[in-house]
């Protein structure tokens, strides 16, 4: 085959390409440079690594520690609440697979900051009459913002398997339900529960409505009020925190198609 | 067990069971039941029934009546046009990089990745984004001192807290979210469609207007309207651009919560959140209709 | 109505192209008669598609000359080259009716608007779908879906029909309905038709006459009789039904196999070979002292197939006729009978 168009594709996805680097380049660029006199130096990256002591590192250390232990409970609590909830209606309630897809792809038509208006009485409760006002219980909350990342991507590694075989398969050879789900289902599902996780560590690391509206302190609204005094530190941390998302989530990817590759070596000819 | 036939057996069948499975199966469903229902339906029932409840609990057209104001009218209409603008960038510049996309060899590696990119950064909304646009064209940006020997192409240091420069910024999302859910239709094009084309007599001209023109078109106007929901839902990066006023409906509403105490204020954030409800609902109606109309013909 | 269509003689001379290391064209001849079937038959990867698509105008060649109707095609774009073509699968557009798809093509073909209802209908007729012109492509079945591809193909009343593995994407049962129904429409509309397939059954059943394609190259051209019947290479031979690879010695056109003299097509070799022979040349009888043990039996209805085990533990499939396999039961011993009928012969492969 010719290669149709070659020039416009090289163009074209060149100058995406630029547009979308271009912002990321700058942020390295201005993390290293001093606002008034444009002089070059490392001030924000040693502050962050050297261990200083500051209001602002100190707010920022709380934000990020905040969002990290949120990440971990948003990704236990959707798995947790996602996987025997779709397998179950997989194998034995086939009539609500469609329901718990739309409840679960409900976030992405609620906006959040429709949802936070609603949500404040609801944390209103939380804090008062239940737990208390930490920052961390919004990690509930988180758990309905990643809902519908999380479903596609079990859903997508459920249809790949034969979930019912498996599970009966299984059981015929004695297990009880939990070991269907843990030694046998769990291996199988491994990519999409990884990409899962993913997902909600950058959701939740990249979260700033909820945090901002209800008062509480993560490692977006941190990085907000750090700007405001120090553009630096916070352009640093930006670009820690998107180039490693990049990084992550294409690594992910490359994995994922490695896998399939191996499972489905791709014959490739031209002439038939 | 034998099978029993008869009303009387199978209700004694039963009766002899402490519980009978389908309780145990629906059971099981009811912890992600419980759970959404407390921090996602619960939630948006607060926010619709919300904007009918004065503070003191009875009903009130207060927030209505306030939404209807000259001043909140046109920040709806400012939400809505730089959504619609927004989109129709993307959609366009979106489509582009999809079908330059959609014509690299499948498979390859560079594709894969420059795939993974665009869905990286279609979820790049937010504080962090507006970040490093005001590292690139705000004062000290980058791009601007770059910038700087010519002065009639230097950007307005106000730029990035107006519209325009919001709408740029929106841009740097739009665009990837366009060529991730725009890509599977154009790859849905077969090349047996254009070969048909042609061996019928038909020139390229034919086959894009013809052929693949209108195959593409719920998918484009579905994604469009994707698009247009996503800007008008987004809050994050406008609060990071835009001190001064609420330009937008999202930060209008983040100033009536946060005086959602004065007098008068009365269900106004929830009938704002309301309206947001009823744009993005008729929106995403509209984007379910066109998709299953796209997926339809790609069998 | 009578349907006789300007079919045109098609000679494609000495083509050649290459992909890279591959030769998929190595100068490459065939000759069309007006109104011919042929159908170009090889395993996949031979270069038969490519071959379809260079007549197309839809893939380029290195050299070599094509013409159509004695007119020279060969720098012709495809919108320009007065074919249709049916592909594996897919090829209707999906946005428009089925009477929206042959309508297209006939607008472009530049027939009248008021001409093309009658022209629609008249070829839905044919194939056997009329009264399905309002429905959309997704509403069809897969072969319901190629006929509508057959009709549009027709409707445009080109020179010359080229059918890309037309069947190869459908359930056995309709690919068989379909295949009978392409030769039966092929010979009422006469026109010069070119049928690129894998399947050497359809190529037999279809074609007026047959070019087996291996690595590029056309190895034989012939009626599906002579390809049968008289393969001139091994590949041929085995690509072409089924065939028995038997031990022998060949001398002055005769083998000599299991101590029968069989006679041999020309071309063979002489000296130590192997006999190529076809199932149905071998009869079987009962016999104590006989070289060959049963091992299966198969009922196919009007044959029955049996594997016989030679004394060196090499099995050899026969067919019989309906009943002649009565009383055979695995574990008995047969003597093995060769019909007259002339085989070819292959070199003993060394090693």
């Amino acid at each position: 085959m010719k290669p149709r168009g070659a020039w416009f594709r090289r163009i074209v996805l060149g100058l995406a390409l630029v547009y979308f680097l271009v912002p990321l380049a700058s942020l390295a660029d201005f993390s290293v440079r001093f606002p008034l006199t444009g002089k070059v130096d490392a001030v924000a990256w040693q502050a962050l690594f050297g261990g200083g002591q500051s209001d602002k590192l100190s707010l920022l250390r709380e934000g990020l520690a905040n969002s990290l232990v949120m990440a971990v409970m948003a990704i236990v609590i959707s798995l947790g609440l996602l996987l025997p909830t779709m397998v179950l209606v997989r194998l034995r309630l086939p009539r609500m697979v469609k329901v718990v897809e739309f409840v679960c792809l409900l976030p992405l038509t609620i906006p959040a900051v429709v949802l936070v208006v609603g949500l404040a009485p609801v944390y209103l409760v939380i804090s008062t009459k239940i737990l208390d006002s930490n920052t961390i219980w919004l990690a509930f909350a988180y758990v309905i913002l990643c809902l519908p990342y999380v479903y596609r991507a079990l859903d997508s590694g459920l249809r790949a398997i034969d979930l019912k075989t498996l599970s009966e398969t299984a059981r015929s050879f004695g297990a009880s339900w939990p070991t269907v789900l843990l030694r046998v289902l769990v291996p199988n599902l491994r990519s999409a529960l990884v990409s899962s996780v993913f997902v909600t560590l950058a959701v939740v690391l990249g979260e700033f409505t909820f945090a901002r509206m209800l008062a509480r302190t993560n490692l977006q609204t941190a990085l907000f009020e750090i700007n405001l005094s120090d553009g630096q530190i916070a352009a640093a941390v930006s670009l820690l925190v998107l180039g490693g998302t990049i990084v992550l989530m294409v690594a992910l990817d490359l994995l994922v198609a490695l896998q399939e590759r191996r499972i489905r070596p791709s014959t490739r000819s031209g002439i038939s | 067990m034998t099978a029993t036939t008869t009303t009387a057996g199978r209700d004694a069948a039963s009766a002899s069971r402490p519980v009978s499975p389908a309780v145990v199966n629906a059971l099981g469903t009811v912890p992600f039941f419980a759970y959404t229902a407390t921090f996602l339906v619960l939630p948006t029932i607060l926010v619709v029934a919300g904007a009918f409840t004065a503070r003191g609990g009875g009903f009130t057209l207060n927030g209505f009546t306030q939404v209807l104001s000259p001043r909140t009218v046109n920040i709806f209409a400012t939400s809505l046009w730089i959504s619609a603008l927004t989109a129709l960038i993307g959609a366009v510049a979106g489509g582009v990089i999809a079908y330059a996309l959609s014509l690299s060899p499948t498979g390859s590696l560079g594709r894969r990745i420059f795939t993974a990119l665009m869905s990286v950064t279609a979820q790049f909304g937010g504080v962090m984004l507006a970040f490093a646009f005001i590292a690139t064209i705000g004062i000290n940006g980058l791009v601007t001192r770059l910038l700087t020997p010519f002065p009639a192409l230097t950007p307005d240091p106000g730029f990035l807290s107006s519209l325009g420069g919001v709408a740029l910024v929106y841009c740097y999302f739009q665009v990837p979210l366009m060529v991730i859910v725009f890509l599977p239709a154009v790859e849905g094009l077969r090349p047996q469609w254009r070969e048909a084309t042609e061996n019928l007599g038909g020139t390229t001209w034919t086959y894009w207007t013809r052929v693949a023109g209108p195959i593409l078109l719920p998918s484009l106007l579905g994604s469009f309207l994707l698009l247009f929901a996503n800007a008008f839902s987004a809050f994050a990066t406008a609060a990071a651009l835009i001190s001064q006023q609420s330009v937008i409906v999202p930060l209008e509403i983040e100033s009536a919560l946060r005086n959602e105490n004065d007098l008068g204020m009365d269900a106004y954030a929830q009938a704002l959140a309301f309206g947001m409800i009823v744009v993005v609902a008729l929106v995403m109606g509209a984007y379910a209709l066109l998709m299953k109309r796209a997926a339809r013909w790609s069998q | 109505m009578t349907d006789t269509m300007t079919s045109a003689a098609v000679s494609l001379s000495h083509l050649t192209r290459t992909f890279g290391k591959v030769k998929a064209l190595d100068d490459f001849t065939l000759e069309l008669a007006p109104g011919e079937l042929v159908a170009l038959l090889g395993p996949s990867g031979c270069g038969k598609t490519t071959a379809l698509r260079a007549l197309a105008g839809l893939e380029g060649v290195d050299s070599g000359t094509m013409t159509v109707g004695g007119r020279d095609v060969t720098r012709l774009p495809a919108n320009k080259r007065d074919m249709a073509m049916v592909f594996q699968s897919y090829s209707l557009f999906p946005h428009l009716t089925v009477e929206g798809n042959i309508e297209f093509a006939l607008g472009l073909r530049k027939v009248p608007s008021r001409e093309r209802a009658a022209v629609v209908a008249h070829n839905l007729e044919l194939v056997g779908l009329g009264g399905h012109g309002d429905r959309y492509p997704h509403q069809l079945s897969g072969g319901q879906q190629q006929r509508v591809a057959l009709a549009r193909a027709l409707a445009v009343r080109p020179q010359v029909l080229l059918l890309d593995e037309p069947l190869s994407a459908l359930d056995a049962k309709v690919r068989v309905q379909l295949r009978d129904e392409i030769r039966r429409i092929q010979t009422e509309v006469g026109i010069t038709t070119l049928f690129v397939t894998h399947d050497q059954e359809e190529a037999l059943v279809v074609a007026d006459r047959i070019g087996v394609m291996e690595s590029g190259r056309l190895v034989q051209v012939g009626t599906p009789r002579e390809i049968y019947s008289h393969p001139r290479t091994p590949f041929v031979a085995d690509f072409i039904g089924t065939t028995n690879a038997l031990d022998g010695h060949a001398k002055d056109g005769v083998a000599h196999v299991l101590g029968q003299t069989v006679p041999l097509l020309p071309g063979s070799p002489t000296g130590p070979v192997t006999v190529l022979v076809r199932p149905e040349s071998i009869t079987l009888t009962p016999a104590p002292d006989g070289v060959g043990t049963v091992v299966t039996t198969g009922f196919m209805g009007a044959t029955s197939r049996v594997t016989v085990a030679l004394e060196d533990g090499k099995l050899v499939l026969v067919q019989l006729r309906g009943s002649s396999r009565d009383g055979l039961v695995p574990g008995e011993r047969v003597a093995l009978e060769l019909a007259s009928i002339p085989a070819l012969a292959r070199q003993v492969l060394a090693g």
